[in-house]
């Protein structure tokens, strides 16, 4: 929601603006509704807020009323809202349902649909995937590929995609009506939250040492510098390394077999596909070794090239 | 405010104690009021390589516990006025020296008139290390051209940038400086050691010198004075190098290159 920046004249012997018009973005939580009773909104409206706990409190908001038939009763519902303490800023809709809206004194305004991509934060270690870290091998240990045993790895709580979704997110399905929150949503998760964005790649600007580990949740992992010997990175999606990587990587740790590692510089102790590891013992081909190049799993083998056409 | 230095290495036995004595000793020598304390708690080796051991009285947690205070813990130095000695204890164990305490005796002797404090780490990565490195603004990472001692290195770096104070605080990091010691020129161009420049490749931090390896470190520490001190020596030579360049001088490196000796030494004795 931007303006431009209005020029202004000064008037000669006046004093300078007072104020001025300059862009801003603001997030704001989306509230879909699949209802227009008023009953029902404000019946899921108390058990969300009561879910989510403090969670969306002091949020705007903007109101989603383009999926339903029937006018809104604004007032009460812009009331209860306000007795949650979510601030309600404006209404997407259409026709008699915005005029209704606009009445009761919300403004009509459009919401885009940028992705929103949350930066990724450091995880503890004990959040790192068992699965990715430690491979362990079959009964018959021959040199080559060996794949770990099936992951036991804590999902997140499943979470029912939640008729609040922060505006401007990319599209995500949005399964329970409002009508329909039952015992299940309450089983699987004891706080509901909006289905995260898949955060941006994880950028880690320095080299990384001997002992250090590093883990991208749910992203890829982008290193520009080395990764040492005794170093480990470990990825969820891809891994890229612009620098040696010397060190262990284990990309799609949580199973995705389509990760790949990637690097200008190839000279590592052990790579990992979705758990299928190999130990670099004896070193690599000569047209990889040192050379930039492209770890990927190919059914059950890890296939090396290189990165050079 | 001080400056403080930390020397360390993760691996033992690489010239740390010998490289903090030759250092703070170099920075004295140039007026710079300095004091040097060894972190070994325990396993004090500071003193000795100082020769002030039988002037040792009180130590390090003696002060920090409040037993003793600075003035009468501190030890000037024989040769230098300028340079003063912290010595650690040798009867207590390492859970003596607390975050707190630390702190404390650096902010004193910053407020005393220090203007560098050398801190002498023990070797490992647990808390006379941890806690020796902790507050520094410097730090001098002694390396031998050797495979586990550059790994060790590798290592200590590793948490110098995530466990100092600096790290904690999103502060601008400590400045790493490599320093290379037992260094053999005839080793690496037979292939039996490690170069500088594969070390500079592994590590990727700047290198402040390279320490040759020679028998003089030894008659130093025999004669408990700082190999700096020994001046016709190529080691007195490569620490002073050291101390200009950490100064800000810009030193070309020597002692690296080795040169095939003649016939007639070889055949009477040369190396």
């Amino acid at each position: 929601m931007g303006t431009e920046k209005v020029s202004t004249k000064t008037l000669p012997g006046k004093t300078p603006q007072a104020l001025d018009f300059k862009s801003a973005t603001l997030y704001a939580i989306r509230v879909v509704l699949h209802s227009a009773q008023t009953a029902e909104l404000l019946e899921s409206l108390a058990r969300r807020m009561n879910d989510a706990g403090a969670f969306f409190e002091n949020e705007p908001v903007v109101i989603d009323a383009s999926r339903i038939e029937g006018i809104v009763d604004w007032p009460t519902l812009l009331d209860a809202l306000r007795s949650h303490r979510l601030h309600p800023v404006g209404v997407v809709a259409e026709g008699e349902q915005q005029a209704a809206a606009t009445a009761a004194g919300l403004p009509a305004v459009d919401v885009g649909t940028a992705p929103v991509r949350p930066t990724s934060a450091p995880v503890p270690d004990h959040d790192v995937p068992a699965a990715a870290v430690t491979p362990e091998k079959p009964a018959n240990d021959t040199a080559g590929t060996h794949s770990s045993p099936t992951p036991t790895v804590t999902t997140a709580p499943d979470v029912n995609a939640l008729d609040g979704n922060t505006a401007g997110s990319s599209s995500s399905p949005e399964a329970s009506r409002s009508s329909e929150t039952s015992a299940a949503d309450r089983a699987t998760a004891p706080i509901s939250r909006p289905p995260e964005p898949a955060p941006a790649a994880m950028v880690i600007n320095r080299p990384l040492r001997s002992g250090q580990r590093v883990y991208a949740r749910n992203t890829d992992l982008i290193v520009i510098g080395v990764v040492s010997r005794g170093a480990e990175v470990i990825a969820d999606g891809n891994i890229h390394v612009y620098g040696p990587l010397r060190g262990k990587a284990m990309a799609g740790a949580r199973g995705d077999t389509s990760a790949r590692i990637f690097t200008t510089q190839l000279d590592p102790e052990l790579v990992a596909v979705a758990g299928v590891y190999r130990v670099i013992e004896t070193g690599l081909d000569a047209g990889v070794q040192n050379k930039p190049a492209i770890v990927s799993l190919s059914g059950e083998s890890l296939q090396i090239e290189s990165l050079r056409n | 405010m001080a400056r403080i230095v930390v020397v360390t290495s993760g691996k033992g036995g690489v010239g740390k104690t010998t490289t903090s004595a030759s250092f703070s000793a170099g920075l004295a020598m140039r007026g710079h009021k300095t004091v040097v304390i060894d972190f070994d708690v325990g396993l004090r080796n500071l003193d000795l390589i100082m020769g002030c051991e039988r002037r040792v009285v009180y130590d390090f947690v003696n002060v920090i516990q409040g037993e003793a205070t600075l003035n009468q813990a501190l030890i000037r130095d024989k040769q230098l006025e300028n340079l003063f000695i912290l010595p650690a204890s040798q009867t207590r164990d390492k859970d003596a020296l607390t975050k707190e305490g630390v702190e404390k005796v650096l902010k004193d002797l910053g407020e005393m008139g220090f203007e560098y404090i050398v801190c002498d780490s023990p070797a490992g990565i647990e808390t006379g290390a941890l806690m020796a490195a902790y507050f520094a603004d410097d730090a001098l990472v002694v390396t031998n051209p050797e495979v586990s001692s550059v790994r060790d290195s590798d290592r200590i770096l590793g948490i110098l940038s995530a466990k100092s104070r600096r790290a904690e605080r999103g502060e601008e990091p400590i400045k790493e400086f490599l320093l290379l010691t037992r260094y053999s020129p005839k080793r690496v161009a037979e292939g039996e050691m490690l170069s500088l420049r594969d070390i500079e490749d592994i590590l990727r931090i700047k290198l402040i010198g390279v320490i040759p390896e020679s028998e003089s470190v030894l008659q130093a520490s025999n004669q408990g004075i700082p190999a700096i001190h020994l001046r016709e020596t190529d080691v007195a030579a490569a620490y002073q190098d050291v101390v200009s360049r950490y100064l800000g001088q810009d030193l070309p490196l020597r002692f690296t290159e080795y040169e095939k000796p003649g016939l007639f030494k070889r055949l009477f004795g040369g190396k």
